[in-house]
């Protein structure tokens, strides 16, 4: 289509110019259709900048201030805000006496108007401030300064510390015997050693020994970087121990157990089953009969009953499974020594891993121990208190291993800061969360919302296609796919959150369930026998097949009025036996679950990473469906008719014609539908993300991929984070963060499928074909 | 469906045919059964949905269980079943307790409570409370209830240990003279259940007051406060207050009784009332006859003296008599029985209205048809609200009085129903009939708190005053009634859906339009792919950027977002009238991106102009009035006459405030007072002074929307600065513009466009005009915005919704109407500009009307996406089901109320399938909505391959 130019007006010629009033023109309404416009874009801008400033800025190093307050306070926090504020309550008072005082107040304490201004700090230091965030008033302050050898140190547990560095040491315990010599205070060859008795006992005096390392703020930050770089070296031994010592051991404990109890249920029902004497001549009916109709069928065919051959077959075939399912011999074997041998099985190794464990753990303890004599002391300024190992034992200082980074922040040169903004999106994106998830990385949220889109796309892609192929290649034009367009393009609006309880209830309770234990007795349709469902799948299958047969017609002719009947009851029949065989298969009294040693608890009966992913497989089916019909659609007549001149088969021509030229527009679909799934939320709130998962859904334990799990998802994050976490004021710069991460994830997914659409447009209208 | 292989000789052709035929027909049937399986799938969402929500407008079913009989007993008698339904009690007029079995009916153990029968006494099952009045003025009170404990078997004698699953057997306790027997029951190998009979007699207390037998009694708990009503022989009654006092080293407790005298007015020619309840709070005692009248007296009406009478009501209609009176569950609704099978609840509400000492009504809330034998019992039951009741001719039904949904009905036959009880669980149902005859029932009670009218209509909860709608599924206590109402929700759907499309609908349309006529191609192809990346902003960012920055910034410069609103236009239209006064052959030598760059610049100097008047606009508009100002220095003077309504209240509510106001009244400090002018000036200047130190008379629009201060008149003129404007704008068009464009037809381009200028400055005056004309009338009608559009303001309000939810639909609004406006054909476009139109004229009376349907069909796709919508209005309002049209209030939406109760709704429960039925509505509206779009869509697509 031509594109229209707007029209510039045209030159004023004499004639022209008298003929269109100025109304005309309508520029006050032209104005008015730009603010719309630029209203629009100008939202658009904004929120996008925002995203990307407030986001962006987290990381990077702030100053801290030293705050001395006129009352002798003092105070290290790190500036986050200021205002312009109108007092009230006790602070009315103060700054009335303030102005009383005459005293000169500091810059900035007011406005260019007059009015009083106040500063937050982030004064952080959970353990001895009442509140991470202070509202400090200026005229309040008498002073403030930058002190070069502040430190910011980002901790394991209990978030940030504001404090300046005093010392680092060794410290061990030694037990001498009582009466031995030690001094209490020596210079050792690498720094000063203190000693101190801490208890007696016994005979033996236990001596606490300190060996300095480094003592006051400039030899502490020298020789920071070298410590905390070993700490973190033994924290990763003690994780990687915990992870990949003691987590396998427990895993396979807890297997045996499952085993045994699994065991156990499997006896129970051995105890219970079926008397044989009745099973043997059910199972010689079954048989009989199954034969009796493959005889008659084959008979048929031979014969003249053709047509009675296809539901003779059918029914020697149910007949066959029937006896399949209840034949003797498959009833649980589970008998007592059977039960018995498993049990010792599992004693055998049992006692195994627990002295596997226990040695893994006794190792860690070791660990511990030595981890425990590097310690660091960082005093703040409040109360002159060091970081405790613990909140509430500030007389055990911080351990080393427990520093995840000390920011030296007034010191830092532009190098710096760059190394360690670089340095904190690096363990954002590639560590996972600390203390609450409101500190360190995002990677198992990253992991989780990638791994459910591969999933959902992997399921959604397939489906969608072939329901498209269906509805554009195969199904008749008429009235009914119309109709089914217009339900496919309903579905695509179709709230969210209705995909979301539809989830929760078919696919965590419904499936879920079955799959973990089976169909309940409350599943159990009342009345029905599960035979006489069985019984009629098979029955309409058999009618389904031989209406089909009926219906049949030679190719080129057109279908008779008792061929299409047949056509519409056969279609009608399989339908119904395809629901029967649901039925038959949702209240089967054979499958007894597969995790029902493990019940109570559910396996899959509950929110998981799978049914997340089938949920969003189906908001995102329609998205799918609709870009691979129009990409079907867009695909030239002539090229189907080309290729079937040539004597392909349609299957051919779809496979080798049609797809190539509209894999651009299923690939457009696939990223739009991917797209939609990263970023969606609602949903994923019933059926399986989580605040914090403490496993990942794919990791080295067999089977590798654990569908089951639960998840977290970046939109799942931010609203956790932002909205449900106890501590969300301090969260908030890093859910700008990870904002701006899944922004950044959704628009560059889109921006691929616009830029594909674009790519694909040019292609089609460029005439190459 | 094969074609020929087209391949030349005979031998390729076979070894070809057969396996591509194979190939096909497997691709073809595979693609067919998956393709109508795939769809079959999606559609089955709604079929599930459906299924989930069916069975809360099921009823439900009982089947009988058993039958028995115990001894004959003579009088009204109380039944009470047990957590499992496995024993029941009966307490017989006699003052004895009998404990059965549930499974055999028949006594298994009988215990007098007292060595005498009492005259009057009272059971409440729902807490096992009985009271016993005697003849000589003592009293007796008891807990009656059964202790149930799990236990391994060994801990039972032998012969109950070897029992078949669910099978109960009694155990006889040994031990000393009266110990109960236990009902033994096998859980499993390794546990059985003992339930044992834990009845606790308190010591006898003498009534002080009067003398004379007791003739009335009744016995409530609510909490840890017990209230004791009774009524002597010579006419005094008490209400008394509880106190159980239990020696720190154990031993008997102690009872001691904190009396207050009820000041006792029989009615006109009548004598003892049949029934004395009190109600569970203790703050009415009620008195019934037997033709329904019901006297209530206040004891919650403050002060210590004697109780006094607050209103004599007719609860039953004229005619029929009461013939049985339970107070149900939570002891604040009484119910009657009446002799022609009806029976009637009736509760105390707080009204404004009520002339009576505390403030409250006795309200007569629903009326059931039972039968038409006259109703001789009411069983509850201890945690649902559920009743039975049951006639003299032995009928039943079990009801639920809230939903009004009649759960299940035996026809029964025989004996009047004596009593009848629901075991808690609601699983079965005892009667004892007239004759000792007992039967037992179990039920399957289906979903009795939801019904049609339950979940969409008005329903007459407990303590109101009239049927409302109300929304609050979770609740502390069992008592509380559950209250489903979807309607709150539905309304704050639509309230949040209309205010974001009232925001986006005309950006939305107005930008397509401006994209697609007038905008260059380059242009466009930046702004248009950059929009439509918007529609896939995740809403959980846009919900956060909602409330962590949209929220506090409207919150800190909302009179400067409300003007920008207005101002933002004004100054486009303002920059339109001088942008023309320039010639044509000047303006258009200016560079379209000139031009958008000249309305950027405008257009932020109109909301420049917005935050720099914003304070002043503050400042003079919503300040305190001269007499709120009196008011809060504090010259009053008291009012000797308040208006009625006003009645005994301590407190009062901002609109109820405001109501008073509207007569020139005033609230403070509990009374209703009179503003007075100072007498002096140095009076008058003190309080200018006074008043100017205080917080509260700062000049405030959030303060005046709290309507603490301030004329409702800003409010009018802040809403109708924009409808004046529009109305001024609709009248030029109309009455002015048709002269108007003779009047210009001979002039120079000049002159025409300062007359125009001069024709835009006096539509504002007019619609300034207009406003403040249309305020003053509404304002002298009485009318405030505040109890309308306006009210208290809250952070996470519709107004930040509507931006940010706006915002959302903008785009999907956006693209597709901007389609169909590319849609329509060139030509027309080249006919209209060819035969002399302007481009706005193109567009308004060409490309528009051609693309209708298309733009329709976008604004209702933007309009399905708002109203299923979830993050956004979850994050960034309060989620309170409130039913107001407040733009600054919160509200509660179907979607978040899904999101924020499903995750903790127990699967199969009634409140899981009233969210699955809010899901389902949620479904139908946008099902119906997109419908619609689609329809409509199609038509224009009919419409254009037509043109």
């Amino acid at each position: 289509m031509p594109v229209h130019e707007p029209q510039p007006p045209s030159p004023p010629t004499r004639v022209q110019r008298r003929r269109t009033l100025l109304t005309a023109r309508a520029e006050p309404g032209v104005w008015l259709l730009g603010l719309a416009l630029i209203a629009s874009v100008a939202l658009v801008l904004g929120l996008v900048a925002m995203i990307v400033v407030k986001g962006s800025a987290t990381f990077w190093p702030r100053p801290v201030d030293r705050v001395e307050m006129r009352d002798g306070g003092v105070l290290l926090g790190v500036p986050v805000a200021q205002e312009a504020f109108e007092p009230i309550g006790p602070l009315v008072e103060s700054l009335a006496a303030f102005r009383a005082a005459d005293e000169p107040p500091i810059e900035g304490a007011f406005d260019e108007r007059g009015r009083p201004v106040r500063r937050l700090y982030r004064v952080a230091n959970k353990e001895v401030m009442p509140e991470p965030f202070r509202w400090v008033p200026l005229w309040e302050v008498r002073r403030v300064t930058r002190p070069a050898d502040a430190a910011l140190v980002e901790r394991v547990e209990w978030g940030v510390w504001l404090g300046v560095p005093r010392s680092i040491f060794e410290e061990r315990i030694a037990s001498l015997p009582e009466g031995a010599e030690w001094t209490a205070e020596e210079a050792g060859p690498a720094g000063r050693i203190v000693r101190e008795k801490v208890g007696e006992g016994d005979g033996r005096v236990l001596v606490r020994e300190r060996r300095y390392v480094a003592e006051g703020p400039e030899a502490a930050w020298a020789a920071l970087p070298r410590a905390i770089r070993a700490g973190a070296a033994r924290r990763g031994e003690i994780r990687s121990l915990d992870r990949h010592g003691l987590g396998p051991t427990n895993r396979r404990i807890e297997d045996w157990r499952l085993r045994v109890c699994g065991a156990e249920l499997e006896h129970a029902r051995w105890r219970d089953r079926r008397a044989p004497w009745l099973s043997v001549p059910l199972l010689g009916g079954v048989v009989a009969a199954c034969l009796a109709s493959a005889i008659g069928a084959i008979v048929a065919r031979r014969g003249r009953a053709r047509s009675l051959a296809a539901p003779a077959w059918c029914l020697a075939l149910g007949l066959a499974l029937l006896g399949a399912l209840e034949h003797p011999w498959s009833a649980p074997s589970m008998d007592e020594p059977r039960l018995a041998r498993v049990r010792a099985r599992a004693d055998a190794a049992l006692a195994d891993l627990t002295g596997r464990y226990e040695r893994t753990l006794a190792r860690i303890e070791e660990l511990r121990r030595e981890d425990g004599a590097h310690r660091v002391e960082f005093v703040e300024a409040t109360f002159g208190q060091a970081a405790g190992e613990r909140a509430g034992r500030p007389e055990r200082p911080l351990l080393l291993s427990q520093v995840v980074r000390a920011v030296r922040a007034n010191g830092l040169s532009p190098a710096g800061r760059v190394g360690v903004y670089l340095s904190r999106w690096r363990e954002y994106l590639l560590d996972g969360p600390r203390s609450n998830n409101i500190e360190g990385g995002v990677f198992p949220v990253i992991f989780g919302t990638v791994m459910l889109t591969l999933l959902l796309s992997v399921v959604t892609v397939p489906l969608g296609v072939v329901a498209a192929l269906y509805l554009r290649e195969y199904a008749r034009q008429g009235f009914v796919t119309s109709l089914i367009r217009i339900a496919v393009n309903n579905l695509a609006g179709v709230p969210s959150i209705v995909y979301g309880v539809f989830g929760l209830g078919f696919f965590c309770y419904g499936v879920g369930s079955f799959v973990d234990a089976g169909a309940s007795e409350a599943a159990r349709l009342p009345r029905v026998p599960w035979w006489w469902i069985v019984a009629s799948a098979c029955v309409l299958v058999a009618t389904a097949v031989s209406c089909a047969g009926l219906a049949r017609r030679k190719p080129g002719q057109d279908p008779t009025r008792r061929q299409r009947i047949m056509g519409v009851v056969a279609a009608a029949a399989w339908l119904a036996a395809a629901g029967l065989g649901l039925a038959a298969l949702a209240t089967t009294p054979y499958f007894h679950g597969l995790f029902r040693a493990k019940l109570p608890s559910p396996t899959f009966g509950t929110p998981g990473l799978l049914w997340a992913a089938l949920t969003l497989a189906l908001l995102t089916l329609p998205v799918v469906i609709v870009s691979t019909e129009e990409a079907l659609s867009a695909v030239p007549r002539s090229m189907r008719e080309g290729s079937f001149g040539c004597g392909a088969s349609q299957w051919q021509t779809i496979r080798r014609i049609v797809l190539p030229a509209a894999a651009p527009g299923i690939m457009t679909g696939t990223i739009l539908a991917m797209a939609r799934g990263a970023g969606e939320v609602a949903p994923l709130m019933l059926v399986g993300a989580v605040k914090l998962a403490s496993e990942l859904p794919l990791d080295a334990d067999p089977p590798f991929l654990h569908p089951q799990r639960s998840f977290m998802h970046l939109g799942f994050h931010i609203y956790d984070l932002g909205f449900q976490s106890p501590d969300s004021e301090a969260a908030q710069p890093l859910v700008w963060t990870t904002t701006l991460l899944l922004v950044g994830v959704v628009l560059a997914l889109n921006l691929a499928a616009i830029t594909i659409r674009a790519r694909l447009r040019a292609r089609l209208s460029g005439g190459t074909f | 469906m094969t074609r020929d292989a087209g391949a030349t000789s005979r031998a390729a052709r076979k070894a070809t045919r057969r396996r591509v035929y194979a190939v096909d027909r497997a691709a073809s049937s595979l693609i067919r059964v998956g393709g109508v399986l795939v769809i079959v799938a999606v559609l089955g969402i709604c079929a599930y949905l459906a299924a989930v929500v069916v069975p809360l407008f099921r009823g439900g079913s009982m089947a009988p269980a058993g039958a028995g009989r115990i001894e004959p007993r003579s009088g009204a008698s109380a039944l009470a079943l047990d957590e499992y339904a496995a024993t029941a009690f009966v307490l017989d007029s006699g003052g004895v307790l009998l404990f059965m079995r549930m499974d055999e009916p028949g006594v298994l153990a009988a215990l007098p409570l007292a060595h005498e029968p009492p005259t009057a006494w009272s059971f409440d099952e729902s807490t096992g409370l009985a009271a016993l009045g005697f003849a000589d003025g003592t009293v007796r009170l008891a807990t009656i209830g059964v202790s149930a404990s799990v236990v391994s078997p060994s801990e039972v004698p032998e012969g109950l240990r070897r029992l078949r699953m669910g099978e109960r057997r009694v155990w006889a306790a040994e031990g000393p003279e009266g110990a109960w027997p236990a009902l033994v029951e096998s859980l499993n190998a390794e546990q059985v259940r003992v339930i044992r009979p834990d009845v606790q007699v308190r010591p006898p207390v003498r009534i002080e007051a009067g003398s004379g037998a007791i003739r009335l009694i009744d016995f409530r708990r609510r909490g840890d406060r017990e209230f004791l009503a009774l009524r002597r022989d010579d006419g005094t009654a008490t209400l008394d207050l509880v106190r159980t006092i239990r020696p720190l080293g154990g031993g008997t407790p102690r009872i001691r009784l904190q009396s207050r005298a009820i000041e006792w007015r029989a009615p006109e020619g009548r004598g003892w009332p049949s029934r004395l309840f009190v109600t569970g709070d203790g703050a009415s005692v009620l008195a019934a006859w037997d033709d329904g009248l019901v006297q209530r007296y206040a004891a919650g009406a403050g002060g210590e003296g004697a109780i006094p009478l607050a209103e004599e009501v007719r609860v039953l209609t004229p005619g029929r008599r009461v013939t049985a009176a339970r107070m149900l569950l939570g002891g604040l609704t009484v119910a009657l029985g009446d002799d022609a099978g009806g029976l009637t609840t009736a509760f105390g509400a707080s009204d404004p209205a009520a002339a009576t000492p505390d403030g409250r009504r006795l309200v007569v809330a629903r009326r059931f048809a039972v039968g038409d034998a006259a109703v001789t019992s009411i069983g509850l039951t201890p945690r649902t609200r559920s009743i039975v009741a049951g006639d003299a001719r032995g009928r039943l039904v079990v009801l639920n009085p809230t939903s009004g949904k009649t759960i299940a009905r035996d026809a029964g036959g025989g004996a009047a129903i004596a009593a009848g009880a629901l075991s808690p669980k609601l699983d079965a149902l005892a009667v004892l009939d007239e004759g000792g005859g007992v039967r037992t029932w179990s039920l399957d009670p289906g979903r009795p708190e939801a019904s049609l009218h339950a979940l969409f209509g008005k329903v007459h909860y407990e303590g109101e005053p009239e049927p409302v709608f109300r929304y609050q599924a979770t609740s502390g206590e069992d008592a509380a009634e559950e209250k489903l109402s979807l309607v709150p929700l539905i309304h704050g759907t639509l309230k949040a859906t209309v205010f974001a499309m009232l925001f986006a609908v005309p950006l939305a349309v107005l930008a397509a339009v401006y994209t697609s006529e007038f905008v260059d191609r380059r242009v466009r192809a930046l702004i248009k792919p950059g929009v439509e990346m918007m529609a896939s902003l995740p809403s959980v960012v846009l919900g956060f950027v909602a409330a962590i920055a949209v929220a506090p910034f409207v919150r800190d410069a909302l009179v400067a977002v409300l003007l920008s609103l207005l101002f933002a236009p004004l100054a486009a239209l303002s920059g339109a009238h001088l942008w023309q006064l320039a010639p044509p052959h000047v303006s258009a030598r200016v560079p379209p991106r000139l031009k958008l760059a000249a309305m950027v610049a405008v257009i932020g100097l109109g909301i420049v102009a917005a935050g720099v008047l914003a304070p002043r606009v503050e400042r003079r508009l919503f300040r305190p009035t001269q007499e709120d100002r009196w008011v809060l220095g504090g010259s009053v003077a008291p009012v000797a006459q308040p208006p009625a309504w006003v009645g005994g209240r301590r407190v009062m509510s901002p609109d109820l405030e405001r109501r008073l106001r509207r007569e020139g009244l005033y609230f403070r400090d509990g009374a209703v007072v009179r503003p007075v002018a100072p007498t002096t000036p140095e009076r008058a200047a003190d309080l200018e002074r006074r008043v100017e130190s205080m917080d509260l008379a700062r000049p405030s629009l959030r303060r005046w929307l709290d309507g603490n201060y301030g004329s409702p008149r800003p409010g009018w003129l802040l809403l109708l600065a924009p409808a004046g404007l529009i109305v001024a704008a609709i009248g030029h068009a109309r009455v002015v513009k048709p002269r108007w464009d003779a009047v210009l037809q001979g002039k120079s381009w000049t002159v025409a466009a300062t007359l125009e200028l001069a024709r835009f400055v006096s539509m504002l005056g007019v619609s300034v005009v207009i406003a403040g004309g249309a305020g003053w009338v509404l304002t002298g009608l009485g009318l405030d915005t505040r109890d309308l559009f306006f009210g208290t303001f809250n952070q996470r309000n519709t107004l930040v919704v509507a931006l940010i939810m706006g915002f959302a639909i903008i785009p999907i609004i956006y693209t597709i109407s901007e389609d169909a406006m590319r849609a329509v054909p060139d030509s027309l476009r080249s006919a209209s500009l060819g035969a002399g139109a302007t481009p706005w004229q193109t567009a308004r009376r060409v490309v528009l009307p051609v693309a209708a349907s298309g733009i329709f069909s976008a604004c209702m796709i933007g309009l399905g996406r708002a109203v299923g919508e979830t993050m956004i209005v979850l994050m960034a309002t309060g989620n309170t089901p409130a039913m107001d049209w407040n733009i600054f209030a919160g509200f509660r939406t179907l979607s978040a109320n899904i999101a924020v109760e499903l995750p903790e709704a127990a699967a199969g429960s009634t409140h899981y399938r009233v969210l699955f039925l809010c899901g389902l509505v949620l479904f139908a509206m946008t099902f119906l909505v997109n419908s619609t779009a689609e329809v409509v869509r199609q038509r224009f697509r009919a419409r254009s391959r037509a043109l």
